[in-house]
């Protein structure tokens, strides 16, 4: 994207508009028609029309508002198919009255802009220099967007000439993939070990999980919990829980290679290619990971091209962890480049999911070594080529056919039948 | 698409949405109405800027009334139909039922529906007002013809600025208003009113703001104003527009009637040559064009008999010519030079003519010459015609016939301004026969009082041949050929007298000393009247003082001691070579002491005028610095928050004489700052700010701030200044540029 200040983008326009060329051409007109007849009628005729559209240009270009604009996304961080609400508040640096505007937020992808009026913005009281104006955005994808400069346009009063400004910067909205709740239960719950995991996962609770004590002798003084001893009468010390987060892992693929629907984007900037099939991956990517997550498991993504995703980040971060790997997924694209894989950990527990689309072969063994014997493996195969889902099958993966209109929760809940394991009211 | 397309091709620039619904809270239906009204003004204003071309007013309310129907029917059927489509229709078909009702309702089917032989009505009318258009000199005579065309292209003219304004052009309204303010002009340059072409330009620029963006009216009326005045004055700045006189090339041009343009070839600049003659006459002769005996009361105008094929050898004789009068036979040889005209110059009474090229015809009444196709430009022939030689006794005794005067040359209006026929009685009423009063009027005209001027009576308006404008030329006593001959033709007329008006060229003059050839230049185009004596004919006379020659008829009054011998075309004897087109008024050199006096004056006043002009602008930021602090002022007496009125007024009085007031600052501190530099008259300043304080926190009853304190502080505070600081503080406010770019200071 050009720097705001780079010279390929300009912040003003100004043209004539159709009415205005017509009167200049009339007015030209009467001009040579009168120096040639001698007529003064002609030449007052040629003067009227003349300085109607110089003047409507000048106009024009005298009155271009200073505006600062400040932009504010409410919430900051929007999912795809949410809306955003843009305040922004417009700030007449200039030393006179506006006139009034029309006004738009340059947004990079295409929703029915309505241009909306701005009164004249005074510059005297001081308070007045101020107006708030506000819209709302309709992201429908993921991405990272450049919204603004704020566009208006104004004229001269009798249509002759149009002239339109670019105001203030370019703000970055983050637009993360759509999370969809999943319902508890599915493939993963499940895997060959039976439930200790399980158990423990359930105890593991919160941060603040804490359970107390008798004292033993030879527990240092500094875990007595005082409150808890005193209520209890003797020494009591703080117990705390082992944690253990079993881990589920998660394979996408990010080659570009993988997806033969895609083509590429005309509708952001810079143009990737886009995938119906990839953006599906990724939304069900984030709702897994999220789902995984709120489960207790250790969510690790594993991609085939070079790392984009960050890791879901430690449970101390809070709630911010998820809203960095989410930000990371609106930015994910598909990669052209070849790499090597990654060798897989060999050690790792825990179940496997992978969502892939048209997996070269490479990728297929890749991701059929990710599993370590005896875990439990699911695919999500968005129209998978038959050859390549026998080989997850045979391998004893968990297989869920979706297509790039399913609905995640759907395809989700379909892997759970699949795996014969409905729980619970879904 | 302007600021987007570097980066995103596709983003929408902000662009109003072709039929967006109405902003306004005000409902479609009224500004309908007003956008009607809007364009009804403007088609009107514009109509009547041709108030220059044509008498009286009724024309403009039967122009402007079809207009107005015409819109309203457009409008109505718009508010009441539901399709737009009919609206132009219903429009268009109420202009044509109105026009058929005024104008051809006899012929029409409930006097509305036009029929065939409205349509032929209509074409009748309308070749009248055609011919009436080609006849008639400006002002013209609002005739029934005239006044149904000017209605249909009212008609028409709202008819189309109601479509346009209806596809939302509202620009385009021009169409039909450019054409109608351009009438005038492509009449006659300079008969223009510049008033209603500010009127309709202002009404116009009211109509593009139809269904434009709101916007601050103060921009709106200075844009507007600026345009409409500029208009006004660039025309003056450009090259071309100071070169004004109407430079027409090519010779002279005499219409159907030469009589309505000739006030304007005579004053046209650069004489040309029209014609050139040889006689064989006693007397340089005068070469008539036409004769025009048919007065309406506004105008003359020429009865034009039907076309006949008559050869030019033989001429019928005169009309009232006996036999008894001495007449001698005379040639003359007439090559035309630069005349385009119908009409062949010829003297009178013509006996034949030879070598006129061409479908040539004479009219039995006047003896005149005309054609309809060929044109007298480039002929060369030799016209012979007789030389009337009556006595005196045979003048004298003349008396009209009733029966045997020619048809309609007595006819007058029925109402006459009195000073006409008071005038032809005081003048000739006491003379013996029809020719002492003839000759009366004729002296009466050419006496003293009576000046020629081509000018006067455009100066003063009443150019013209009609009864107002003889009334007004009798009293002015200035005027040229046309008022002199109408006024005597009215006036004999009056007197029982047949008269007509005859057109036509003044003798010129020789070429050379002494040679044969006569020159007649554009300058030699003339009028006259001609009399009816019953036995004798009609007879030329000439009461335009300082052109012609009086006719000589009857040797023995030639002598009669009231004939004026001050003018120097009037010699006895017109064989001598007499320079007949002398033209006083010609004079470009006055150089009176008066006259210098007066120039000097008019130096003196420019030179004062620029010195004023200049002023004022020198005082504009003054008179601005002023206005801005009467304002405040006004915001302290009517309480509309006076602490911060009054604190910024003495703020920018302390930036004017050159401290700084920076708007963070409260009262308190800079009231602090300023007592200490100013040293004198602390007290006014405390208590003004503990007032402006009291006034900004305390109640609000409480808030008691004049504008008293504030002039007191004020001229504390310029005191403290030196009178050079205070002077450019006057003149050069620094607050003012304070007030336009704030972040300097």
């Amino acid at each position: 994207m050009p720097e705001p200040e780079s010279s390929l983008r300009r912040t003003h326009r100004i043209r004539l508009t159709v009415r205005g060329w017509a009167t200049l051409v009339v007015g030209a007109a009467c001009l040579v028609a009168g120096v040639a007849v001698g007529r003064h009628e002609l030449l007052v005729g040629a003067s009227f029309a003349l300085l109607l559209g110089l003047g409507g240009l000048v106009l024009a270009r005298i009155r271009r508002p200073r505006l600062d604009v400040v932009r504010l996304f409410s919430p900051p961080v929007v999912s795809a198919g949410a809306t955003a609400t843009v305040s922004l508040r417009v700030r007449n640096s200039g030393s006179v009255t506006t006139p009034t505007l029309l006004w738009n937020d340059a947004i990079p992808w295409r929703e029915q802009q309505e241009p909306n009026e701005l009164p004249p913005i005074r510059i005297r009281p001081a308070s007045a220099r101020t107006v708030s104006l506000g819209h709302e955005l309709h992201p429908h994808r993921r991405g990272l967007y450049p919204i603004g400069p704020l566009v208006v346009e104004f004229g001269d009063p009798f249509g002759m000439a149009r002239s339109s400004v670019a105001c203030g910067d370019v703000d970055r909205l983050t637009v993360v993939p759509a999370v969809t709740p999943l319902p508890d239960g599915g493939p993963v719950l499940i895997d060959g070990d039976g439930a200790a995991q399980l158990v423990q996962r359930r105890a593991v609770g919160n941060d603040d999980d804490l359970t107390t004590r008798e004292y033993r002798s030879g527990d240092a003084l500094r875990r007595v919990h005082w409150r808890a001893s005193a209520r209890h009468g003797e020494l009591m010390v703080r117990q705390e829980e082992h944690r253990s987060h079993p881990d589920a892992r998660i394979v996408v693929d990010t080659r570009l290679g993988g997806y033969p629907d895609a083509v590429p984007d005309t509708e952001n900037w810079p143009p990737t290619p886009s995938s119906e099939a990839f953006e599906w991956a990724v939304r069900m990517l984030a709702s897994l990971a999220v789902h995984l997550d709120e489960s207790g498991f250790r969510v690790g993504v594993v991609e085939t091209g070079s790392p984009q995703v960050s890791e879901i980040g430690e449970r101390w971060e809070g709630g911010l962890r998820i809203e960095g790997f989410l930000t990371s997924l609106a930015a994910v694209r598909l990669l052209d480049r070849q790499q090597t894989l990654p060798t897989a950990a060999a050690d790792t527990a825990g179940p496997t999911f992978a969502i892939l689309c048209e997996p070269e072969d490479e990728v297929v063994d890749w991701v059929l070594r990710q599993r370590r014997p005896g875990q439990s493996g699911a695919l999500f195969s968005i129209g998978m080529r038959q050859e390549a889902r026998e080989r997850f099958v045979d391998n004893g993966w968990l297989v869920v056919d979706v297509e790039p209109w399913d609905d995640i929760a759907d395809a989700w809940r379909s892997s759970a039948t699949e795996a014969g394991y409905i729980r619970g009211a879904h | 698409m302007a600021l987007t397309d570097v980066r995103r091709p596709a983003a929408p620039a902000p662009a109003p949405r072709p039929g967006r619904p109405a902003r306004r809270s005000r409902p479609a239906g009224d500004r309908r109405w007003v956008h009607a009204l809007l364009v009804w003004a403007a088609l009107a204003s514009a109509f009547a800027g041709l108030h220059v071309t044509l008498q009286g007013l009724s024309w403009w309310f039967v122009g402007a009334g079809y207009a107005a129907a015409a819109l309203v029917a457009g409008t109505a059927a718009r508010s009441l139909l539901r399709s737009a489509f009919w609206a132009p229709i219903a429009s268009f078909l109420v202009g044509i039922a109105l026009l058929t009702l005024g104008y051809a309702a006899d012929t029409a089917i409930l006097g509305v529906v036009p029929t065939l032989d409205s349509v032929a009505r209509f074409r009748e009318i309308a070749e009248s007002g055609f011919t009436a258009i080609v006849e008639q000199r400006v002002p013209a005579t609002p005739e029934l013809g005239i006044v149904m065309l000017l209605a249909v292209l009212m008609v028409f003219c709202a008819w189309l600025a109601d479509v346009l304004l209806a596809l939302r052009r509202p620009a385009l309204v021009a169409l039909p208003l450019a054409p109608l303010l351009l009438i005038p002009a492509a009449i006659r340059p300079e008969l223009t009113d510049g008033l209603w072409f500010v009127v309709t330009a202002v009404l116009y620029l009211a109509l593009l703001r139809v269904g434009a963006r709101p916007d601050s009216r103060r921009v709106v009326l200075a844009t507007g104003a600026a345009v409409v005045v500029g208009s006004l004055l660039l025309p003056y700045a450009l090259p071309a527009g100071r070169d004004d006189t109407p430079v027409r090339t090519g010779g002279l041009r005499a219409g159907v009637n030469p009589l309505v343009t000739l006030g304007d070839d005579l004053r046209r600049g650069a004489p040309t040559l029209a014609l050139s003659y040889t006689t064989s006459a006693s007397s340089p002769v005068y070469l008539r064009l036409t004769t025009l005996d048919n007065f309406t009361g506004q105008t003359w105008g020429p009865t034009l008999g039907t076309e006949r094929a008559s050869g030019l050898e033989a001429f019928p004789d005169p009309p009232g010519y006996g036999g008894a009068v001495n007449a001698t036979e005379a040639a003359v040889d007439v090559t035309v030079r630069d005349l385009s005209t119908h009409w062949l110059p010829l003297p009178y009474p013509t006996r034949s003519v030879e070598g006129a090229e061409g479908g040539w015809f004479w009219d039995p009444d006047s003896l005149a010459v005309r054609s309809v196709g060929d044109n007298a430009a480039g002929q060369s022939y030799t016209a012979t015609f007789a030389e009337l030689h009556p006595t005196f006794d045979q003048l004298r005794e003349s008396t009209p016939i009733r029966s045997r005067v020619p048809p309609g040359t007595l006819d007058l209006p029925e109402r006459i301004p009195e000073i006409i026929t008071t005038t032809a009685l005081e003048v000739a009423g006491d003379a013996a026969s029809p020719y002492e009063q003839a000759i009366a009027l004729q002296d009466h005209l050419r006496r003293s009082p009576f000046t020629y001027s081509e000018d006067t009576p455009v100066a003063q308006d009443f150019d013209g041949t009609g009864l107002d404008a003889i009334a007004v030329f009798l009293e002015v006593k200035s005027g040229y050929c046309v008022h002199y001959a109408s006024a005597m033709a009215v006036m004999a007329r009056s007197l029982g007298i047949p008269s007509r008006i005859a057109v036509g060229f003044q003798p010129g003059q020789r070429d050379v000393q002494r040679s044969p050839a006569f020159e007649v230049s554009t300058n030699d185009l003339h009028a006259w009247p001609e009399l009816y004596f019953e036995g004798i004919g009609w007879l030329r006379f000439e009461p335009t003082p300082g052109r012609g020659s009086i006719p000589q008829y009857g040797a023995d009054l030639i002598d009669d001691p009231r004939t004026p011998q001050d003018e120097s075309s009037a010699a006895p004897l017109p064989t001598s070579t007499a320079t007949p087109n002398a033209r006083g008024d010609r004079d470009e050199t006055p150089q009176t002491p008066e006259q210098l006096a007066a120039e000097q004056g008019g130096w003196a006043l420019a030179a004062l005028g620029v010195l004023a002009g200049a002023a004022l602008v020198a005082l504009i930021p003054a008179g601005f610095r002023t206005w801005v602090r009467l304002g405040r002022v006004r915001r302290m007496r009517r309480g509309r928050d006076p602490a911060t009125a009054a604190w910024e007024e003495v703020r920018d009085t302390a930036r004017d004489i050159g401290w700084s007031a920076p708007e963070s600052e409260t009262p308190r501190v800079f009231a602090e700052r300023l007592t200490r530099q100013i040293r004198v008259d602390n007290e006014a300043i405390g208590a003004f700010r503990g007032s402006v304080e009291s006034s900004a926190y305390g109640r609000p009853d409480a808030a008691v701030l004049s504008p008293e304190e504030l002039r007191v502080v004020r001229r504390v505070i310029l005191r403290s200044a030196g009178a050079r600081t205070r002077l450019r503080a006057f003149l050069l406010p620094p607050s003012l540029l304070y007030r336009w770019r704030p972040d300097d200071a």
